[in-house]
């Protein structure tokens, strides 16, 4: 077998990742490392949507489970391992989201909330604060989505894009309709 | 939905050594070997739901153009009618500390995980547990256990076709224990129908009611499975390999580079016999050519000539440069043409002294540098060898950690299946054979909490609602506990009453093409039955009667009583 074939060319830290899974794939007992390697990176994105702790890990769990089912489809050539890791854990999220198997949970720190109003032009009080994070529980699960990866965690377009499976322009315009609608929220409380 | 977000400011991060505490591959392995296909992701889940939508309409019609079967105030819940003839339970007793795998008389398989139960107050129970475990496979059972087949949805009462049905409580000391929150039991329930389209159900014994939970997972070799998976030893996948690779690829390069290393080439003395020229250049315009002024480069091709016109050309541009361990390429260049010679400097007796003197200065120089380079290189390549023999030498322990971590647990597992096996050999030899014949397959399922779990379908809008009156000769002081219809195709005990009686009238669902039978059981412990041809022929006639044959069993004789009632 090549196993050399499909590996990336890319800086040598990518290059050994690519060896993980592509051992991975091969016998799903060395997906270990990656497992390990992306452990810490899913359970943070997970907390920061969920409430409680034991949610985040048993989530992760769960599609931790669901990336070793799925690790012989992932193709090097399309995206980086870990977007497509998110992309696995959003659809699990929306999933349970959707049944109604968990709580979505809007996790925001004051100087990330700060920024956002100032980036929307809302004056940052504490009230102000209170209804911008009010006004986003408005929005769809997905536009929630868009709005916690750019606003908040500050994750460049294209990443977010290759994540939700959109086009980086698509992706633009979805953020830029999510956010007027959020201060259209504030101004007609 | 938008009720359900929770919104929480400035909440405390989670701490990088609680993650790590989490982080345990070797548990997530497990899950995620022991764990069966999701339930609620199943593809074939929808299809079962737009079926149970469309038997759920049609029944509703078929109930709104027919006398409506009242729903007594009966709610459906266990009601055992001769306690003798209910189920027996089997008690097996596991480390709760350990776990184990408890193979049941029917060939099923009940998977408990080490460390999963707790007590009343959630508190981790260690030492001896005991599982009792039933199962329920045919009409018999089903209608001695007294465990409710309907299944009301929407203000419908549906009937359950069954394909398996169990029951399994844990105990310590007489006292319940339950299953941990985070853990469950796999069952592999040995069933003998092969259909599919069936749904997992546990009866809610507070809501009297089934619940379900989402599909099991049909499969025939599950245990063959794990076994062949813990005793296999496939060889890792030699990945290392590609370093390796990486490794002779830099080799290489340095090699090359080293022979790529400018070299000195010796003066020689002229040869009258072969072409030379001396390259003329203005002094004033090219002072860094003023080392060339005495140099003859003579032509190594003897068999390349130099032109007169080629002479008196004025070359706008000249290269030369080492062209092999002991000749210069000469090229020279106008915007017109390009004239290539491979040459060497050789030089009239005058000069010869001179240039080998100042050849053998440089030649030093050369060396040193060599030396120097060599020196660099070795240890360069020596350093990239180490760096990466260290990394190979991690993840090959981190391999081997892996392999022998897995190896544990196979040993472990193989010790405690060797074990089961054992004991199950010795205690249940012959219930085994038995089984052996009888069943092949397994449904696979998880339970998270102790209780009845039935693998069910809902019986088809085929069947419609008959008024029957029942009589039966003799034991006029008898009278009926319960009445169940038993249809030849569908593994289930259809409930007819106390649910379904107005005026008298029994409400029969039957389908007029399939054979069936009436089992009415009296509170004189008697058993009373109407075989399927006087029934069918009564509908068929429109007859509202059946007459039913009163038989006395003997409690203790099974098969005589199986005989009796199944078809």
């Amino acid at each position: 077998m090549n196993l050399t074939k499909g590996i990336s060319q890319k800086n040598p830290e990518y290059l050994l990742e690519d060896e993980e899974i592509l051992a991975a794939q091969n016998n799903s007992k060395m997906f270990e490392a990656v497992y390990n390697r992306h452990y810490e990176s899913l359970v943070r994105f997970i907390y920061q949507r969920v409430n409680t702790k034991q949610e985040a890990f048993e989530i992760s769990s769960k599609i931790f489970c669901n990336a070793l089912k799925k690790v012989k489809e992932f193709k090097f050539k399309e995206l980086l391992f870990s977007n497509w890791l998110l992309r696995l854990a959003i659809k699990e999220l929306n999933y349970l989201f959707k049944n109604n198997q968990l709580n979505r949970a809007l996790n925001f720190d004051t100087q990330g909330l700060k920024e956002f109003a100032a980036s929307i032009n809302i004056k940052q009080q504490s009230d102000n604060l209170l209804q911008i994070s009010a006004a986003i529980t408005q929005l769809s699960l997905h536009e929630i989505m868009l709005i916690e990866m750019h606003c908040f965690e500050k994750r460049p377009m294209l990443e977010i894009a290759e994540i939700l499976e959109l086009s980086e322009q698509q992706v633009k315009l979805q953020i830029a309709d999510s956010i007027s609608k959020v201060t259209q929220f504030i101004h007609s409380k | 939905m938008k009720n359900n977000i929770i919104i929480n400011i400035d909440r405390a991060i989670l701490d990088v050594a609680e993650i790590n505490h989490q982080r345990n591959f070797k548990n997530f392995w497990k899950q995620y070997y022991l764990s069966s296909k999701p339930l609620f992701r199943n593809l074939k889940l929808f299809g079962s739901f737009a079926l149970i939508a469309t038997v759920a309409v049609e029944i509703a019609i078929d109930f709104v153009k027919k006398p409506m079967p009242k729903i007594a105030d009966h709610t459906l819940k266990i009601n055992i009618p001769i306690s003798e003839l209910d189920v027996q339970t089997d008690t097996f007793c596991i480390d709760a500390e350990k776990g184990d795998t408890i193979t049941y008389k029917t060939g099923s398989q009940i998977i408990i995980p080490s460390h999963c139960f707790v007590d009343n107050d959630g508190n981790k129970i260690t030492g001896k547990i005991n599982i009792q475990y039933r199962e329920f496979c045919n009409p018999v059972d089903i209608i001695f256990s007294g465990i409710p087949m309907g299944y009301d949805s929407g203000g419908v009462r549906n009937q359950f076709e069954s394909a398996g049905m169990i029951e399994i409580k844990g105990f310590q000391n007489n006292k319940s224990v339950f299953i941990k929150e985070s853990q469950s039991i796999s069952i592999n329930m040995a069933s003998s129908i092969e259909k599919s389209g069936i749904n997992l159900y546990r009866f809610d014994t507070i809501k009297n009611n089934w619940v379900m939970l989402g599909k099991d997972s049909l499969n025939d070799g599950l245990a063959e499975h794990a076994e062949q998976y813990f005793t296999s030893d496939k060889t890792i996948a030699p990945y290392d390999s590609i370093k390796l690779v990486a490794l002779n690829y830099i080799k290489r390069k340095q090699e090359k580079k080293k022979t790529l290393q400018f070299k000195p080439i010796a003066p020689s003395l002229e040869n009258s016999s072969k072409s030379s020229f001396v390259i003329d250049f203005d002094r004033e315009d090219f002072a860094e050519l003023c080392s060339f002024e005495n140099v003859k480069f003579e032509i190594c091709d003897s068999t390349k000539q130099i032109f007169a016109e080629d002479t008196a050309t004025v070359w706008e541009a000249v290269n030369l440069k080492q062209g092999g361990s002991n000749n210069y390429m000469v090229t020279f260049s106008t915007s017109e043409r390009t004239l290539k010679y491979a040459v060497k400097p050789v030089f009239d007796k005058l000069n010869i002294a001179n240039a080998k003197l100042i050849f053998e200065q440089k030649y030093i120089a050369y060396n040193k540098r060599l030396q120097v380079n060599k020196i660099e290189a070795e240890f360069a390549q020596k350093e990239l060898t180490v760096k990466l023999l260290k990394r190979q030498q991690a993840l090959a322990d981190a391999r081997e950690k892996a392999i022998k971590e897995d190896q544990e647990i196979a040993l472990v597992q193989k010790k405690a299946r060797k074990e089961a096996l054992e004991n199950f050999e010795k205690k249940q030899k012959k219930q085994l054979e038995m089984a052996a014949a009888l069943k092949s397959l397994t449904r696979s399922f998880q339970v998270n909490q102790f209780g009845i779990y039935n693998c069910d379908k809902l019986i088809s809008s085929v069947y419609k609602n008959y008024n029957m009156q029942l009589s039966w000769i003799g034991d006029k002081e008898a009278s009926i506990i319960q009445l169940y219809i038993i249809y030849k195709d569908i593994n289930g005990a259809v409930y007819c009453y106390p649910n379904n009686v107005v005026n008298n009238e029994y409400i029969l669902r039957l389908n007029k093409k399939s054979t069936c039978k009436l089992v009415a059981i009296f509170d004189n412990k008697k058993i009373g039955i109407c075989e399927s041809d006087e029934l069918l022929k009564n509908i068929a006639e429109k007859i509202p009667n059946a007459v039913l044959e009163i038989h006395e069993i003997d409690l203790k004789d099974q098969n005589a009583l199986n005989k009796l009632i199944n078809i």
